[in-house]
């Protein structure tokens, strides 16, 4: 039986729709595979910090606090409302909480996205084996971080710009909720002026370009009002001048997320963009004017960085379904022929309202269990592994005085750790730090020939880094530090006599 | 009426005058920048000294006396017949001058599918801003000229076809890019077989296969001539093992290219992307479709995979390219002409004058190098120099004294030091990676970035004198150590050595 969505009756079936189903068994299977790598970044942790700090004293911090080499520094904090909400869920069901918001999100998302191939009349299976890829280019960048925020209004205003146009209005309503919880609101606008250059295009291949401005009047008017929108934050259209402040700051060659993907190691993007090449020389017909523009902004954002990769995955959907109309169509024959059976009635609410359903009843579950319970919750959702936490347990018991030099992807660790009480060198939020610090730290982590000046510049009296890094190697080669402790994952070493003999 | 014989060049010859003189003039520097030119040019002297074939490795004290395939070795002996003539500014021209006549087959492949103007714009803002990638003097500029031609005799697509395996058989004997010339003869052969359209009459494939007999029969044929060279089949497979993870990711040109850095090839691949969606298949221009849509997604797959194939991929998507270009050129909305353009007698050109131009200026040039006047010897330092990072003065110190033994040396000075004296000292590594092998090129890296068994490297492989560039963090580990000390040091480069002691 082929299932279909029909508004008219969706409200007499709670069967749900097949992206509903989709979502919902994604999220469950997200939760039980994902949930673990889920919470492996370090930035996480930050982001719980700040939430719970913002909760507990009811203002945004405007300086900063947790370092020894920017503090008192002003700095914008522009993800506060997912850091508030981080906070929340990480108080009210602790670290399964985070994992379950996200693989949530994560699920949210790829169900609206089904929802858009299914809006686009996509045979079931074709839309499930587009879904797959999508999945499969998503799941290396799917984090408990806001960026999944961004995947799910990114996702939600491409389904409104492409098959939902009577819900237009809705865009700056959801542009003032983004920009609150994330720097990815950028999209919504790009989105927009690409939808609004591809009308355009189209119309004037029609009509004259007069006529064609008129056509596009209410998308225009939208998107200005999503423009003026994105100053209801805290920080009014600071913002937009932090975000280029931010984008000049060089972090491109260190931090792995802002480099361009390793097509090489990224064996499913590669063979994704070969086979994206040849339907694009199979193609019969000159794609639309917005899906070429989509292209083009997609392509030039994730060859650039990584993190961008996701923005393919989602946003060409509507591409992949132009070109794969043919296989459509023939589907489309095949079932003519071969399917004489009733259509199912499917509801397109009920899966996300069970989406969701599941999510808050998960986390009342890791509320209410009882402490009995607890190791076996910490024991699904682990603290990630890459945080040093046998040598923070040390360093609880034995600490040391003076200013440390961390790990750049360790920082978050003491800082959650601590609770903010232990000032660290650097942390994920490379943008609160400044090119000179963030500079500095490649110097002495790459054991550059200032390292050993550096390290007294800052006055450092103690250093938190992995074991088996050359700094580590060299610095207690040298008889100016010692190891006070050491595992095969960290060692702290601290000064044999005190600075400046 | 008698036509008058044509004497001046096509626009194709003038392009790869044009490139040759252009890439003298200002890549003469760049094409010596990779160490691998120079182990190729002592190879080849050594073969053409002896007379005969190198097989075992003389020179590491890693992989001594192990066997060695020199599968390039015509191209070896190539470069050191042009050293011979005049020294690194000869390899350089040399090399520039098969690039050129590369470039030169390119623009009459594009010209047979479009008009010259198509085929100008197609090479000047793709192929040829791309092959800068890897526009080095080494044997896989054999591969752009014989790749080429492969590449015109399938446009022609008549009895040139047979000069197909003569061609195989030279190319076997001169680089590993052999495989290109069959992938293209694959790609037209399944390309046209599509292109006529065999579902259309009840996939009569008997009637498709005859009309593809005789590409099918040059490719056949051209499988067996990849044998003949001195090792038989065995140097065509061997292209199939050297495709490790390990040189993958670690040797700079097998990596995947980093589009940040790259920003240029980043556009040129969006712009393919882009061109790919606008191609008017519909009003397709030639009867290719199908070749193209087979050999395009194979090229940017190997593009994307390692950053040496992005020259390639532009060079051979160069015809299809200004095929595009035209088509969507014609297809622009344009108003209605009120003049007829006035006629005009059509200028003779010939097509051997271009590659004779470029041929005789490269002659010149070789000429000038063997004589090197005052005048030639002063641009010849500026334009043909090797890269800053080597070092003359370290291996003067190496030549009169030569700390130790067994040296432990950075990857691209192994070849230089191949190069710069004679005998070398006895190396660890140099640009032979797939000769020594995953386990002592996974040892070089582990040392290289001073991983934790460093010392256990050190000791296996007995060694006991270092060179390493200066500021690495090896160097400045090891200065730590009492066993070792700096003998030598410039700004560029640090000698070190075991300290008496400390010698076993």
């Amino acid at each position: 039986m082929t299932p279909r969505l029909d508004p008219a009756r969706a409200r007499s079936t709670l069967l749900p729709a097949p992206s509903g189903l989709f979502g919902l068994a994604l999220t469950a299977l997200l939760i039980l595979i994902r949930g673990p790598k889920l919470l492996a970044d370090g930035d996480t942790y930050t982001h719980i910090f700040y939430g719970n700090w913002i909760l507990e004293n009811l203002r945004l911090p405007d300086t900063d606090f947790l370092s020894h080499t920017v503090q008192g520094t002003s700095w914008v904090i522009h993800e506060w409302g997912a850091q508030v909400l981080m906070g929340a869920v990480y108080q009210f069901a602790g670290l399964p909480g985070i994992a379950v918001l996200f693989a949530t999100l994560a699920g949210l998302t790829l169900l609206t996205l089904y929802r858009l191939l299914e809006d686009l009349e996509t045979d079931p299976w074709l839309a499930l084996a587009l879904m797959t890829v999508t999945l499969l280019l998503l799941y290396p960048t799917m984090l408990a971080r806001p960026h999944l925020f961004s995947w799910l209004f990114g996702s939600l205003t491409l389904l409104i710009l492409t098959t939902r146009r009577n819900w237009l209005w809705v865009l700056p309503l959801l542009t003032v909720v983004w920009v609150n919880l994330h720097g990815g609101y950028i999209l919504c606008l790009a989105l927009q002026a690409i939808y609004l250059a591809g009308g355009l295009l189209t119309d004037c291949a029609e009509t004259d370009w007069r006529s064609a401005l008129h056509r596009q009047q209410q998308p225009l008017l939208i998107l200005l009002l999503s423009l003026l929108a994105t100053g209801l934050n805290p920080h009014g259209y600071a913002l937009i001048g932090f975000y280029i402040e931010v984008s000049a700051l060089d972090v491109t060659r260190h931090n792995p997320e802002w480099q361009a993907p390793d097509l090489q190691a990224h064996k499913i993007l590669r063979v994704w963009l070969t086979l994206l090449l040849f339907a694009l020389l199979v193609k019969r017909q000159r794609p639309h004017w917005t899906n070429l523009l989509l292209l083009l902004f997609c392509l030039e954002a994730a060859l650039t960085h990584r993190r961008h990769v996701s923005l393919i995955a989602m946003l060409l959907l509507p591409l992949w379904r132009e070109l794969l109309q043919p296989i459509q169509d023939r589907i489309a024959t095949w079932r003519a022929q071969t399917d004489q059976r009733k259509q199912l009635i499917c509801s397109g609410r009920t899966g996300p309202v069970m989406t969701l359903m599941l999510a808050a009843g998960l986390m009342l579950t890791a509320n209410a269990l009882p402490p009995t319970w607890q190791p076996h919750l910490q024991q699904m959702f682990p603290e990630s592994e890459l945080l040093p936490k046998k040598a923070w347990d040390y360093l609880v018991d034995n600490p040391p005085t003076g200013r440390v030099f961390n790990a750049y992807s360790w920082g978050a660790g003491l800082i959650y750790w601590s609770k903010g009480e232990l000032p660290v060198f650097i942390d994920g939020l490379t943008h609160k730090y400044g090119k000179q610090v963030y500079e500095d730290y490649y110097q002495i982590a790459g054991l550059s020939e200032k390292a050993k000046e550096l390290l007294d510049r800052y006055e450092i009296d103690w250093v938190l880094f992995p074991t088996a890094a050359p700094l580590t190697r060299y610095l207690l080669l040298t008889d100016e530090w010692q190891a006070i402790y050491r595992d095969d994952q960290a060692s702290v070493l601290v000064r044999s006599a005190p600075r400046g003999r | 009426m008698k036509r008058p014989i044509a004497i001046l060049p096509d626009p194709a010859g003038l392009y790869g005058l044009f490139v040759f003189l252009f890439l003298v003039r200002f890549a003469g520097s760049k094409t010596l920048a990779d160490g691998d030119t120079l182990w190729h040019i002592k190879f080849g002297e050594m073969m053409l000294k002896s007379g005969r074939l190198i097989t075992n490795d003389p020179f590491s004290h890693t992989a001594q006396g192990q066997p060695w395939l020199a599968h390039e070795w015509l191209a070896e002996i190539f470069a050191a017949g042009l050293h011979q003539i005049g020294g690194l500014p000869a390899v350089a021209i040399g090399h520039i001058l098969l690039a050129a006549l590369a470039f030169n087959t390119l623009f009459l492949c594009a010209r047979r599918i479009s008009n010259d103007w198509a085929a100008f714009a197609a090479i000047s803002l793709s192929a040829a801003p791309m092959a800068t990638t890897h526009l080095l003097a080494r044997p896989h500029l054999f591969s752009w000229l014989l790749g080429a031609l492969t590449l015109y005799c399938l446009l022609r697509n008549d009895r040139t076809l047979w000069a197909l395996p003569l061609l195989t058989a030279l190319w076997g004997n001169l680089h590993g890019g052999v495989l290109l010339g069959l992938v293209l003869q694959g790609a037209f052969l399944v390309g046209r077989f599509f292109d006529t359209r065999p579902w259309l009459h009840g996939f009569d494939w008997k009637c498709s296969l005859a009309e593809q007999k005789r590409p099918l029969m040059v490719l056949v044929l051209s499988i067996l001539a990849t044998g003949c060279n001195p090792f038989g089949f065995y140097a065509f497979l061997f292209n199939f093992q050297v495709n490790a993870e390990i040189f993958a990711v670690s040797i700079g040109e097998w990596r995947a290219a980093d589009f940040r850095k790259l920003w240029y090839v980043r556009y040129w691949l969006v712009g393919m992307f882009l061109l790919a969606a606008l191609y008017p298949r519909k009003e397709r221009l030639t009867s290719l479709d199908w070749t193209w849509i087979v050999l395009l997604p194979i090229l940017f797959y190997q593009a994307m995979t390692h950053v040496r194939h992005i020259s390639i991929a532009a060079m051979f998507a160069a015809p299809w390219l200004s095929s595009t270009l035209q088509t969507l050129w014609q297809q622009r909305p344009r108003r209605p002409r009120q003049k007829k353009p006035a006629e005009r007698a059509e200028l003779q050109l010939s097509s051997l004058s271009g590659p004779t131009l470029t041929l005789t200026a490269g002659l010149l040039l070789l000429v000038v190098c063997w004589y090197t006047p005052p005048a030639w010897q002063e641009f010849a330092a500026e334009r043909f120099s090797l890269p800053v990072g080597y070092s003359q003065e370290a291996v003067d110190y190496i030549a009169q004294n030569r700390p130790g033994q067994r040296l432990l040396n950075e990857y691209s000075w192994g070849d230089y030091l191949i190069y710069a004296l004679d005998p070398p000292p006895s190396l660890f590594i140099d640009g032979r990676a797939d000769m020594y092998g995953e386990a002592i090129f996974g040892d070089y890296r582990a040392a290289a970035a001073l991983k934790p068994n460093i010392d256990d490297i050190l000791e296996r492989y007995e060694i006991d004198w270092i060179l390493f560039p200066k500021n690495t963090p090896l160097v400045r580990y090891l200065e730590r150590k009492p066993d070792w000390q700096a003998v030598y040091s410039d700004d560029k480069v640090v000698i070190l050595a075991l300290t008496e002691g400390s010698k076993p």
